[in-house]
């Protein structure tokens, strides 16, 4: 099975945006419950 | 067992279409327009890689009546009815969900995987792939990435002339000589026109 190149760049692109995200998600947490 | 598809290498009018969806945020509601092919052709295979179990793929495949036949597909939906292993028809390639709480992750599913058991997908004028996001997601949005390997025909005109020069396609002229359709009455009679008609449908064979 082979898959376009242009799928798996697009993949590793939305892990990494998806990664950045979870990042941003756990710093606004963290900083939440500095705040309380 | 043989059909039209193992013949495609010797016919002609047809090409492989690769469209990558490139990857996009997606919401809950209604399934957002990605691609729109007004084609004829089949779909051989396909993959949906997303970051949510709920990220959601729509196929709006029409036939020839014109009737528009909606395939939804998720991760989380071949989860449950167990399509976890090779399936022609597609199946869940992988399933990360880290925290059973919530339905963030990664995910990829297989759709309509070619090959000896292929699953070729007929279309006929228009094919769209629509995505969003399933309502069991405990996320407010997520991204979803696509690819589609699809078969179309180009040029009907020259598609069905090598489907006639493999003679997968009857000689219609010269059957319906033989049948004796072609032309007046009293050329039906004309046998000689009929045997000319035949000679010349045979040259053009060649």
């Amino acid at each position: 099975m082979s898959l376009p190149q242009s799928f798996l760049e697009e993949i590793r692109k939305m892990r990494e945006a998806a990664a950045k995200q979870l990042e941003a998600e756990k710093k606004a947490k963290a900083k939440k419950g500095v705040a309380q | 067992m043989t059909g039209l598809l193992d013949f495609l290498p010797f016919l002609d009018g047809w090409d492989y279409h690769v469209y990558t969806i490139p990857y996009h945020q997606i919401v809950q509601g209604n399934p957002v327009q990605k691609l729109k092919v007004e084609k004829r052709g089949w779909v051989m295979q396909g993959f949906l890689a997303t970051t949510d179990a709920f990220g959601s793929l729509v196929y709006d495949v029409q036939g020839p009546g014109g009737t528009v036949s909606t395939l939804t597909v998720d991760p989380e939906f071949c989860l449950n009815i167990g399509n976890i292993q090779y399936d022609p028809w597609g199946y869940l390639m992988m399933y990360n969900r880290p925290l059973p709480a919530s339905t963030n992750g990664f995910y990829v599913v297989s759709l309509m995987g070619p090959g000896y058991s292929g699953f070729p997908f007929p279309f006929v004028k228009e094919i769209l792939i629509r995505t969003f996001l399933g309502v069991g997601s405990t996320q407010n949005a997520a991204l979803l990435t696509a690819v589609a390997l699809l078969i179309e025909i180009k040029d009907e005109k020259t598609w069905f002339k090598s489907l006639r020069s493999l003679g997968i396609l009857p000689y219609t002229s010269a059957l319906e000589a033989l049948a004796g359709k072609a032309g007046k009455a009293e050329e039906q009679e004309d046998v000689s026109k009929t045997l000319r008609a035949i000679l010349e449908e045979l040259r053009n064979r060649r």
